[in-house]
């Protein structure tokens, strides 16, 4: 497939701080990938997601190295606008993204810039609500919507401009664990179904882990991970700082440590349970 | 001790509590757990009377929340809520510390003394001069945990306070709850996150549907799949390892976290 966006020896220094918040960042990214963008807090996560979105450089002010492409487009000559066209971005809190009254009028917001007959607008709201499995919400009054509902219809105002590329920023973190599990069934899906090339920025491995199919770990402003879930998980545990690390995989490289050979660091509680059973305790 | 006595609440229509009995001592640590809806946060806002009763009565002390002030409620009782960055507005992460203190009308030496030793116990104490908008996420949830420790309250509310942190934030947070508890404060989280929970093992007290559903110890509640899944939970994931070989008699009952998996495995491998 081909490349939708790379980085190129990318850098930024905010105004006003001394050092460079990231630096030397070379990667890229293809379409259909679903891809994960973790580290701790501070590493330099939401700075790359504002570089992607164009808000570095045309909105944060400060120094930057190097370039980041968009199909082989500079964001630098591209607006912010055009850029959100293609690569679509959801905050972190719901109500940061949610400002009409009703969802069908928050949804449409977006496509209020694009000219379209109004029967078009309704169209395409109805269907994005539908491809979320919320078209019973279309009415609704905003605030009265649970966390989980909220979530899905910022994601919907996203979405609705058919952007090739979603952006979560920690998208589950105040969501239920409910709410959290059918998020990730949902970014699969929109991911297999209609080819959107997902980037979840979060430090929770846990949900994620069956869908998301290679991690990017920043570091202190560096990239110090770039590999498949799997690897990372088997070889590069020591690299994946700051990441809350599922129980499973723990468990796997503490009988890797014991001397055991169990198959996969990703593996289902039940296989991982037979295995002990058959060779740790060996029932 | 937070007296609830045959608590309902209802904002007008439905009742969101209904008959919420809880007792919580001195010195104790509860998770109230429960799906998203489910009326955690609106019980944990009537322990600081920001919410009175419908019906029944909720004692803090010897204060009855229905009558006493918020100001001497907030004394005893501080809430620290999911989303702190919206609530700085001081110029350094001191003078917003400082603020919450001055409310109180505490006098100089006391807020310097006080000042030092919340943000000394936050790991906050290198950051004194920043701007408050300047910290990490991470860094704001302690600074509001900062403030509300400030005046030295007896019980202490944590909404949601995993969510969104990283490993090492977790790790601080545990620390900074193990040292509260053994100061013998109360605290109160608020929260679905079952490893969290799975992981320090506080009582628990389970809701669903603005009702009290269970009440008891983490490794019990924890491990009873079906009453988790029915309140919306999922259980933690050690369980689904560790359930077979309770199943077939090799560990005594289910185990809930990691820590104590790996301790039962190694008792078993040496015999």
């Amino acid at each position: 497939m081909s490349v939708i966006l790379e980085f190129k020896d990318f850098g930024f220094r905010y105004t006003g701080n001394k050092e460079f918040t990231v630096r030397d960042i070379n990667f890229r990214i293809r379409h259909g990938e679903f891809v994960m963008l973790s580290g701790p807090s501070g590493g330099g996560k939401t700075t790359l997601a504002r570089a992607m979105v164009g808000l570095i450089p045309h909105f944060y002010m400060g120094e930057m190295e190097g370039s980041v492409l968009i199909d082989g487009v500079s964001t630098k000559n591209k607006e912010v606008k055009e850029i959100s066209r293609t690569i679509g971005y959801v905050f972190q809190n719901p109500d940061n993204q949610i400002f009409m009254t009703t969802v069908i009028r928050d949804v449409a917001f977006r496509l209020e810039f694009m000219d379209l007959p109004k029967e078009e607008m309704i169209n395409r709201v109805r269907y994005i609500l539908d491809k979320l499995g919320i078209a019973d919400l279309m009415y609704r009054r905003v605030e009265t919507l649970s966390g989980g509902e909220k979530q899905k219809v910022a994601i919907a105002g996203v979405l609705v401009a058919q952007p090739k590329v979603l952006i979560l920023d920690e998208p589950t973190a105040y969501l239920s664990p409910k709410s959290a599990l059918g998020l990730m069934k949902l970014l699969d899906r929109l991911n297999k179904e209609l080819g959107i090339t997902i980037i979840l920025i979060d430090h929770r491995m846990d949900l994620a882990i069956q869908y998301v199919k290679r991690m990017i770990v920043l570091y202190n402003g560096r990239i110090v991970l770039d590999a498949s879930t799997k690897d990372a998980l088997e070889t590069a545990l020591d690299k994946l700082y700051g990441i809350n690390i599922p129980t499973i995989s723990r468990l796997y490289h503490i009988f890797k440590r014991w001397g055991y050979n169990p198959p996969s660091p990703i593996i289902e509680a039940e296989d991982l349970s037979r295995y002990i059973l058959k060779e740790v305790v060996k029932a | 001790m937070i007296l609830v006595e045959d608590l309902w609440f209802t904002y007008g229509e439905d009742f969101i509590l209904k008959n919420i009995n809880l007792e919580i001592g001195k010195g104790e640590f509860i998770a109230i757990m429960g799906d998203n809806g489910a009326g955690k946060t609106t019980l944990v806002k009537h322990f600081n009377g920001l919410l009175k009763p419908s019906k029944g009565k909720v004692i803090v002390d010897d204060l009855d929340t229905s009558k006493a002030s918020i100001y001497d409620l907030s004394r005893k009782v501080a809430l620290v809520f999911q989303y702190p960055e919206k609530m700085f507005f001081s110029e350094t992460v001191w003078d917003e510390v400082n603020f919450a203190l001055k409310n109180f009308g505490f006098d100089e030496d006391y807020r310097i003394h006080r000042i030092n030793k919340v943000l000394a116990l936050l790991w906050l104490d290198g950051l004194k001069d920043r701007s408050p908008f300047t910290l990490s996420g991470g860094e704001q949830r302690r600074l509001a945990l900062a403030c509300a420790l400030a005046w030295d309250p007896d019980y202490i509310v944590l909404d949601e306070p995993t969510a969104g942190q990283d490993k090492y934030q977790r790790e601080i947070l545990t620390k900074i709850i193990q040292v509260l508890v053994e100061q013998e404060k109360s605290v109160i989280i608020v929260t679905h996150d079952i490893e969290f929970v799975a992981e320090l093992k506080p009582r628990v007290v389970l809701m669903y549907n603005g009702e009290i559903v269970a009440d008891g110890a983490a490794e019990d509640i924890l491990s009873n799949e079906k009453l988790l899944r029915s309140s919306g939970l999922y259980p933690p994931s050690v369980i689904d390892v560790s359930r077979p070989l309770f199943d077939k008699g090799i560990i005594k009952k289910p185990i809930i976290n990691i820590h104590d998996f790996i301790a039962a495995l190694e008792m078993l491998a040496r015999g």
